[in-house]
């Protein structure tokens, strides 16, 4: 009896040991803690692989989608999120998979959709605190489609979550910032090409980079002046003979034609670089005050 | 204590098994979902001791998520290992040669396909019908044909590529390559033509438009101010350089078509050599 008792508790043991051998949450865990996304995220598979808890099974999911987003494959990201499927709203972790969802959609510019998944959050949960740690991103993505007005009443509610000490000043803080003033001045492609479509240089200067059309208004001049010179030449002697035609037409007025085209398509891409620049700068502002709550 | 150590040695041995098998099912899992570079990564990390239908199975899925993700050289080099015994043992063969085809290893590829033991009547001439390619590919029109009279095209996966195959081999001994002498010659003559000649159309004429043009204002500034001006050399040179490297550019745009056009054709049989490897196997 003591012998078979002895075989069955060895054969437990080893069962146990031999288990447990391949793969564990908190391996998979010390692994992304590490910076090892990749081998975790393969851990992260196996656990859903094993699983037969479908809650398990989403909370693995989400971790997988974060090992995509720390190694910066934010689309890799959106598709794990993509297959996560929480029936109760109203868990944590259903918060969590929205919020990452939306961040991963920003990360990747797909900003409507970003919203869209914000919305849809915020039609499942009634509760203001939860939906309190959307808004900043909800700010940004505001920002990002220059709907200043909504992005500004986001930060201002977001406002009412925060300490009494700390409200006051952000308020004032999120009011500087969307004042006309400090606001990014976007400029529309269409009008910087028209710009320069009908005054030389000037999209440039409309761009923010004035010296740039100065110089291309310049060299057009220039092309037309030599042109118009060839052309002209022998005019005011009525020596129409010492005239060049061909050096005023194809080397005068075909170099201008080339540099007035050339600048039409410059101070479109003059425009959208600044726009760039300057909403980076401005989110820029917008991220730094948020962090600055949370760090708190 | 003797027992106990039998115990130990049998639970090992059964616990070894049944992780390994657990972990080839999760390779296929990684595979099928195509996270490809997981399952290579978990193929050469743990270094799995399998035999028999078991280690088939995991070089069979090594080459396949090699190949998925374009390294050939690694997908043909697992592919090969599957042994005749296993259900996967066409499909990696002739993957396995069809990658060696696309890396141009074309003798080897041959070698691949004759190692192959393909008794049925779908592989044996699905075998022919890749050699066909090969021949192709290496401008063995004579062997090229061999294969081809051999393939049986009443076989639906064959039967469209095949014929596909017989018009390219038509198209390529009729092709004549554009010559890059010719072209320049033609150029120094009458600027653009060597591109007309290439098939180039739009870009001769505004080649031609471009070096008159510049011909005309350099004679027009010769004419009427002399040689020794500055315009006349400004644009003399400008000329010059335009003249000469329009030779030049339509001798290496007579190159850069006919390399164009190798690669087409090359894409072309590639392609159909591919179909009914995915007819048969997927």
């Amino acid at each position: 009896m003591l012998c078979k008792t002895k075989f069955f508790l060895t054969c437990i043991f080893l069962c146990a040991i031999f288990s447990n051998s391949r793969a564990s949450v908190q391996a998979a865990d010390s692994l992304f803690e590490a910076g090892k996304y990749f081998q975790a995220a393969i851990e992260y598979e196996y656990l859903i692989f094993t699983s037969n808890d479908a809650m398990l099974s989403n909370s693995y999911r989400l971790k997988k989608a974060l090992c995509y987003k720390q190694s910066g494959n934010y689309k890799q990201a959106v598709n794990q999120l993509q297959t996560i499927y929480i029936p109760d709203k109203s868990l944590v972790l259903f918060a969590e998979v929205s919020y990452q969802h939306a961040l991963c959609l920003y990360l990747i510019n797909d900003y409507q959709n970003a919203l869209w998944k914000i919305d849809d959050y915020s039609m499942w949960v009634s509760d203001s605190t939860l939906l309190a740690r959307f808004m900043p991103l909800k700010a940004l993505l505001y920002n990002e489609i220059h709907q200043w007005d909504k992005a500004q009443a986001e930060l201002i509610n977001y406002a009412g979550f925060l300490p009494d000490t700390e409200k006051n000043d952000f308020v004032e803080t999120v009011e500087q910032l969307y004042s006309k003033k400090n606001l990014p001045k976007i400029k529309k492609i269409t009008t910087a090409e028209h710009l320069s479509r009908y005054i030389p240089g000037a999209g440039q200067a409309y761009a923010g980079k004035p010296g740039e059309g100065a110089l291309n208004f310049l060299i057009q001049l220039s092309c037309l002046a030599f042109g118009a010179h060839q052309l002209s030449n022998g005019f005011t002697t009525f020596q129409f003979w010492n005239a060049f035609p061909f050096t005023g037409y194809l080397g005068g007025i075909g170099m201008l034609s080339k540099v007035y085209v050339g600048g039409i398509k410059r101070a479109g891409i003059l425009a959208a670089q600044a726009n760039n620049e300057q909403m980076a700068a401005f989110n820029h502002q917008i991220n730094h005050l948020v962090t600055e709550t949370l760090d708190e | 204590m003797k027992k106990i150590l039998f115990a130990i040695f049998v639970l090992s041995a059964i616990v070894t098994s049944a992780q390994n098998t657990f972990e080839t099912a999760f390779i296929e899992h990684l595979v099928n979902k195509g996270d490809y570079r997981e399952a290579i990564f978990l193929i050469d990390k743990n270094n799995l001791k399998l035999k028999g239908a078991q280690a088939d199975s995991v070089y069979y899925f090594k080459g396949w998520s090699h190949y998925s993700i374009m390294q050939l050289e690694k997908s043909a080099k697992a592919l090969q290992k599957v042994s005749e015994q296993s259900v996967f043992y066409y499909k990696a063969r002739f993957f396995a040669a069809y990658n060696t085809i696309h890396l141009g290893n074309y003798e080897q590829a041959n070698a691949i396909l004759q190692q192959t033991n393909a008794e049925q009547h779908l592989y044996k001439n699905l075998r022919t019908y890749q050699q066909s390619g090969i021949g192709l590919l290496n401008k063995d029109f004579a062997a090229a044909e061999k294969y081809l009279a051999v393939t049986d095209s009443t076989l639906s996966p064959l039967y469209e590529p095949l014929k596909n195959l017989k018009l390219i081999k038509t198209e390529l001994q009729q092709h004549k390559a554009k010559s890059p002498l010719l072209a320049g010659l033609m150029s120094a003559v009458l600027p653009g033509s060597g591109k007309f000649y290439v098939g180039k159309k739009g870009q001769a004429i505004s080649t031609f438009i471009g070096t008159v043009g510049l011909g005309l204002i350099t004679w027009e500034n010769y004419r009427k101010v002399g040689l020794v001006n500055v315009k006349t050399i400004f644009f003399g040179s400008v000329f010059a350089a335009n003249y000469v490297s329009n030779i030049y550019g339509s001798a290496v745009a007579a190159k850069v078509e006919e390399n164009d056009y190798q690669n087409v054709m090359q894409n072309q049989i590639l392609f159909n050599l591919h179909i009914p490897l995915r007819n048969i196997f997927e």
